[in-house]
C-alpha cells in the first residue's frame, strides 16, 4: 500500500522543489538542447519547395523572428535571428519540461538562467564593440555628444550600473517565474491534493489551474527573454547616422 | 523568549507575510494601467495591434520582474523562519 502511494506520489508531483541537485538541471537542459538539435536537423534535412509539416513549422518560427528582429533592430537585425530564435526555443523547451509530471523545468534553477543571460549579455557587448569600435563603445556609455560634457562621467557610471543590471534582471525574471510556478504547484499538491488522496482515495487535480497558468507563463517568458535580447542588441548597435539625424531634428 | 528575539521574529513574520502582497498590489495596479492603455490604443488603431501588444508584453515583463525580485527576497526570508516544534 505504502509503495503504491509513493509511486503515485512520484507520478503526481510536477515540481520536486528546491532540493534538486544541480546536475539534474544540467542533464535536463542537455536533453532540451538535444531535442532542439534533432528538430532542427530533421526539419531542414530534406528541404522542399513545397514544405512538409516539420519544415513548415520551422519556417513559421523563423519568419516570425525575422519579422520581429527587423521591426525591433532594423534591417541589420536579420543576423540576430538565429540567436533570438534559439534562445526562445531552448527556453520554451526547458519551461515545458516542467509541465510533464515527473520532470522539472531546468529554467527553475538559477544556474541555467544565469548561463543564458551571460551568453546574451556578452554577445551584446561584443556586437556593440564591433558596431562602434572600442572608442565609440565607451563614448556610447558616456552618452558623448548627447549630454553636456561635465555630466558625461556621471552618465558613464550610471550606464555601467544599468548594463550590469541587465543580466541580473534577465536571469532572475526567468528563474523566479519558473521556480514560483513549481513551488505553487508543489504547495497545492502537498497541502491539499495528497491529504485528500490519502483520506478518500480520490485523486483530485487541484494543481491543474496552476499548470495551465504555467503553460502560458512558459510561452510568455521565453518570448520576453528573446525579445529583450533583440532590444539590448538594438540598443548596443544603433547606427551613428541616426543619432546625427536626431541632433539635426532638434 | 527574550524581547529582542520576539521582536525579530515578529518583524520577520510580518515581512514574510506582507512583503510579497504589498509588492503584488503595487505591480498589479501598474500592470492594470499598462493593459488599459494598450487596449485603448488597440481599439483606436486596430492595425497597430501587433506592435502595441509586443510593447505591452515587454512593459508587463519589466513590471513583473520587480514583483519577482520581492518573491526571491520572500524566499530568502522564509528560509530564516524557525520551524515550530510543538512547544
Amino acid at each position: 500500500m505504502d509503495g503504491q502511494l509513493n509511486a503515485l506520489w512520484v507520478l503526481t508531483q510536477t515540481g520536486i522543489g528546491a532540493h534538486v541537485p544541480p546536475p539534474v538541471f544540467s542533464v535536463l537542459s542537455g536533453i532540451a538542447a538535444l531535442a532542439l538539435l534533432v528538430f532542427a536537423l530533421t526539419a531542414t534535412r530534406n528541404m522542399q519547395r513545397r514544405p512538409g509539416r516539420l519544415q513548415n513549422l520551422a519556417e513559421i518560427i523563423y519568419e516570425f523572428f525575422d519579422n520581429l528582429a527587423v521591426s525591433i533592430v532594423g534591417e541589420h537585425g536579420r543576423k540576430y535571428v538565429p540567436l533570438a530564435g534559439t534562445v526562445f526555443l531552448f527556453i520554451l523547451f526547458c519551461n515545458l519540461m516542467g509541465l510533464i509530471p515527473p520532470g522539472i523545468a531546468p529554467t527553475a534553477s538559477l544556474n541555467t538562467t544565469i548561463a543564458l543571460a551571460l551568453i546574451v549579455i556578452v554577445y551584446v557587448q561584443y556586437e556593440g564593440i564591433r558596431a562602434r569600435g572600442v572608442g565609440g563603445y565607451l563614448k556610447h556609455f558616456a552618452r558623448w555628444g548627447e549630454v553636456p560634457i561635465p555630466l558625461s562621467p556621471l552618465m558613464f557610471v550610471i550606464e555601467i550600473v544599468s548594463e550590469l543590471a541587465k543580466p541580473v534582471s534577465l536571469s532572475i525574471r526567468l528563474y523566479a517565474n519558473m521556480f514560483g510556478k513549481e513551488q505553487v504547484t508543489m504547495a497545492l499538491i502537498t497541502a491539499l491534493a495528497m491529504p485528500i488522496f490519502k483520506a478518500t482515495f480520490i485523486p483530485l487535480p487541484i494543481q491543474f489551474p496552476v499548470m495551465l497558468l504555467g503553460l502560458l507563463v512558459a510561452f510568455v517568458q521565453a518570448f520576453v527573454f528573446s525579445i529583450l535580447t533583440l532590444i539590448y542588441l538594438s540598443l548596443a548597435t544603433e547606427h551613428h547616422d541616426e543619432h546625427a539625424e536626431h541632433a539635426h531634428a532638434h | 523568549m527574550e524581547v529582542g528575539t520576539g521582536l525579530y521574529l515578529l518583524g520577520l513574520a510580518l515581512a514574510v507575510g506582507l512583503g510579497l502582497p504589498i509588492a503584488v498590489i503595487g505591480a498589479s495596479l501598474g500592470q492594470g494601467r499598462a493593459i488599459a492603455g494598450a487596449m485603448e490604443g488597440m481599439a483606436r488603431q486596430p492595425e497597430m495591434a501587433g506592435r502595441i501588444q509586443t510593447g505591452m508584453i515587454i512593459g508587463l515583463a519589466f513590471i513583473e520582474s520587480l514583483v519577482l525580485f520581492s518573491f526571491v527576497i520572500f524566499f530568502l526570508l522564509q528560509g530564516r523562519l524557525p520551524t515550530i516544534s510543538g512547544q
